[in-house]
């Protein structure tokens, strides 16, 4: 869905008005556009205090005792809990893996194309479903205690190629490594991606064999081992030289991305 | 929120305290009978709890966020019921209001809600009342206005808006 069209719907799903097919599109497009999110925010805010304009009605007494018990029970039913900086750290670090995903466009604008609609075509696509694709983990990981470590990836010879990483450890479902990268030049396929811990562990995380038009590429793998302490990912070409290096951090350091910033997106984007 | 999330009592109560009421006064509006306002309520703390984590105060004020929930889960509910006589709603200028000197945080968002509700036209106010409180849809009014859909989106929008501004104009500079 185009900004356009999200923006459309934006008082609609303020005011709760959105069928659950479109609020869902609209929710899923939120998560990764910063700049309908925060329009969206507004408008929620708006609509949010508008809230307190019906007059006030007192509740029996007795529904407070009746509104804990029923916490009560969930808590004791054993409902898995969640510590929050983990599972804030994990919205946080998708949110702004979702936004590096976006770096096709670098290449896209800088003109190295040679046709510019399809290629602007195919990197909306391929955002479109990584996005998908992040997201489905994301819904996983929102009822399990995920802990999440990022950090963007860097060209080596300091050229357009682009990326990030992700891991996410937890003790309930399977550790998860997300690599997104984008620019990388097909002469160098296929890439190896691997992860690396301080002990010099090295993990082969997988192979990119194909990228998009774009360069671009996403490698979702989930490992049945611990991935605590790996930290460092590392991409290589065919002929095993670093194109993308980084180092995952757990306080969700792709809040301020180094690679350079990608272009804003074309208008219905 | 840290206390909701690992089901402190106190920190519960102390939600319920200042939320408790017009929580449940949305479900008297919305749903029109206690029975169904206490359920929303009991729904609403209970949704609150499991979706602590994503509580993020950078986005919205706390007040915004459970209500946002509330103001949802009562739509849902609302149009589930098919078939449902939708309340007549009664604003709080309307009203003469019992004084709640323990919450005072909840008399200036009411406060502030009246104001930003005075803001609008007779035209805009009428139509977010019926979106929000009755849980119209923009196509379902623009059927009963016999105006374009597009039009009442658009309205939607510029008397939301108006509220925003409205909200930003009395916080503290």
């Amino acid at each position: 869905m185009s900004c356009t069209a999200v923006r459309d719907r934006l008082a609609e799903r303020a005011l709760g008005l959105l069928d659950a097919s479109d609020r869902q599109s609209v929710d899923r497009h939120l998560v990764w556009c910063a700049a309908c999110r925060r329009e969206s925010d507004g408008l929620q805010g708006a609509a949010g205090s508008l809230a307190f304009a019906a007059a006030s009605v007192e509740p029996d007494p007795a529904l407070e005792e009746k509104v804990l018990a029923t916490l009560r029970r969930e808590l004791t039913a054993g409902r898995p809990g969640t510590p929050r900086r983990g599972r804030l750290a994990v919205a946080a670090v998708l949110a702004a893996m979702l936004a590096l995903s976006g770096l096709g466009w670098g290449a896209v604008m800088a003109g190295r194309a040679a046709r510019l609609e399809e290629r602007v075509r195919q990197a909306g696509q391929r955002q479109i479903e990584s996005i998908d694709k992040v997201q489905t983990i994301f819904e996983e990981l929102e009822f399990a205690d995920g802990l999440a470590s990022a950090g963007p990836l860097s060209a080596v010879g300091g050229g357009i190629e682009g990326g990030a990483g992700m891991t996410v450890t937890s003790g309930s479902i399977r550790d998860v490594v997300i690599v997104l990268v984008s620019g990388l030049g097909a002469e160098g396929a296929p890439f190896r991606v691997e992860l690396a811990d301080h002990q010099g562990t090295v993990l082969d995380v997988g192979r990119i064999r194909k990228l998009d038009i774009d360069g671009g590429a996403t490698l979702i793998q989930r490992f049945a081992e611990e991935l605590e302490g790996f930290r460092r990912v590392v991409v290589r070409d065919a002929a095993g030289a670093i194109v993308l290096q980084g180092v995952l951090d757990s306080d969700a350091g792709l809040a301020s991305p180094t690679p350079s910033p990608a272009p804003a997106p074309a208008p219905g984007q | 929120m840290e206390g909701l999330l690992e089901g402190n009592e106190d920190a519960i109560r102390s939600l319920y305290s200042r939320f408790g009421r017009p929580v449940f006064s949305m479900g008297m509006r919305l749903l029109g009978s206690r029975e169904a306002a206490e359920e929303l309520t009991q729904d609403v703390f209970l949704t609150a709890w499991r979706k602590a984590a994503r509580f993020d105060p950078a986005r919205g004020r706390l007040s915004t966020w459970l209500m946002t929930i509330a103001h949802n889960l009562a739509v849902d509910r609302l149009r589930r019921e098919t078939g449902v006589t939708r309340p007549t709603l009664v604003l709080v200028d309307e009203v003469p209001d019992a004084p709640c000197v323990d919450e005072e945080e909840g008399v200036m968002e009411r406060d502030a809600a009246v104001r930003a509700l005075g803001c609008l036209s007779d035209a805009e106010r009428n139509l977010l009342t019926r979106a929000y409180f009755r849980g119209l849809t923009a196509r379902e009014i623009a059927e009963s206005d016999h105006i374009p859909l597009g039009t009442v989106k658009t309205r939607l929008r510029a008397a939301l808006i108006k509220v925003r501004k409205a909200n930003e104009d009395k916080e503290p500079s």
